[in-house]
């Protein structure tokens, strides 16, 4: 089965292609961009690019692999592409491992045990949190912790390797427990 | 054992050791009530987020779906014709049919007035050439060209797209 043709004209079978992927994944898919965007207008955007791209590619796909890994590492790396894009030339790397970008100050946030507020109203505090981590923090354990791949699938769907999938989710996480805990006090 | 790490209690956490380590983190959290407590805590942390993301579910919105298909109904035609123009504008379709049409456009009337035959259309003539030489090198009379339309077999084939179902 080679790639078609761009020009190709679109048949019966790749538009009926493309209403099932819609049917079965666009809930997990816009729910996976609005976490990753942490707004609508950005997640609609997003989704919407995402299957048009599942359309074009559609012969790319391989019948038997996880069409949910697929979608997310287009939806990853269209996000990746919109985040230089905004940037403009001031981009010169998605902040890796440093510092949140919202969440001002170096000084050390006091450590409790996340059991203490686990029963109180959380989605705020955990919204901002995760909107308060680097991109790439935020792809790393929206895909461990609420998708729950493994390392090895998350290192496909990012593009990384197992390595820094570790030390991504290890710094993120911690940045995280400090984070919730600061935005349940305020 | 000494006591884990916290990044190989992450690990542990997420089933990503090497069988030997996690056997030895799995021996040492059943008597190190320090480490069983941290261990806890990166399980808390996780059913956190996931609670997070049930509560925070979204419906995927109607005009996603839609955009997605009026989208690629606008793109269509457009596709289509360039498509069209980048066949017919090809070097070894358009230059013969040019030469055609000037060699038809020449030689045409000179013999019919030598011959002194019956006077005939020479537009009949021209448009007869100028639509072999378009047509010839594609083959067969389609509103797609013929050398643009893949000729692997298994366009025919049946549909093998079967998605998975495979949600995480
Ligand atoms: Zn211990």
């Amino acid at each position: 089965m080679g790639p078609r043709k761009a020009t190709e004209p679109p048949t019966a079978e790749q538009a009926a292609f493309l209403e099932r992927a819609i049917e079965q994944y666009g809930k997990a898919t816009y729910n996976f961009a609005y976490r990753l965007t942490g707004n609508e207008a950005d997640a609609r955007d997003l989704t919407q690019e995402a299957f048009i791209r599942v359309y074009r590619a559609w012969r790319s796909f391989v019948p038997g692999t996880s069409f949910t890994s697929w979608i997310y590492r287009i939806v990853t790396n269209l996000h990746r592409d919109e985040l230089r894009r905004r940037k403009g030339r001031f981009y010169e790397e998605i902040p890796e491992d440093n510092a949140p970008q919202d969440f001002g100050g170096n000084k050390p946030l006091a450590v409790e045990p996340i059991d203490e507020y686990v029963e109180r109203q959380l989605s705020e505090p955990v919204a901002k949190a995760l909107a308060a981590l680097s991109p790439d923090q935020r792809q790393v354990v929206i895909l461990a912790d609420i998708e729950e791949y493994s390392y090895q699938e998350i290192a496909e769907i990012v593009g990384c390797s197992i390595g820094t999938v570790r030390s991504r989710l290890h710094r993120a996480r911690t940045q995280l427990r400090k984070l919730v805990q600061a935005y349940s006090r305020s | 054992m000494q006591h884990p790490k916290p990044e190989q209690l992450t690990d542990y956490f997420y089933a990503a050791l090497a069988p030997e380590a996690d056997a030895a983190v799995h021996a040492h959290l059943a008597q190190c009530a320090s480490c069983a407590t941290a261990y806890d805590d990166e399980a808390a942390l996780s059913s956190m987020l996931r609670r997070f993301a049930n509560d925070s579910e979204r419906e995927l919105p109607r005009s996603v779906v839609d955009g997605v298909w009026e989208r690629l109904a606008n793109e269509r035609p457009k596709a289509r014709m360039a498509a069209f123009l980048g066949a017919v504008m090809r070097p070894f379709v358009a230059i013969p049919a040019a030469i055609a049409i000037v060699l038809a456009a020449v030689f045409i009337p000179q013999y019919a007035a030598q011959r002194d035959l019956p006077s005939i259309d020479a537009s009949y003539y021209l448009q007869d050439h100028a639509a072999m030489a378009a047509t010839v090198p594609f083959g067969v009379r389609s509103s797609v060209p013929a050398a643009l339309v893949s000729n692997n077999d298994d366009d025919n084939a049946p549909a093998t797209f079967a998605i998975a179902n495979d949600e995480p």
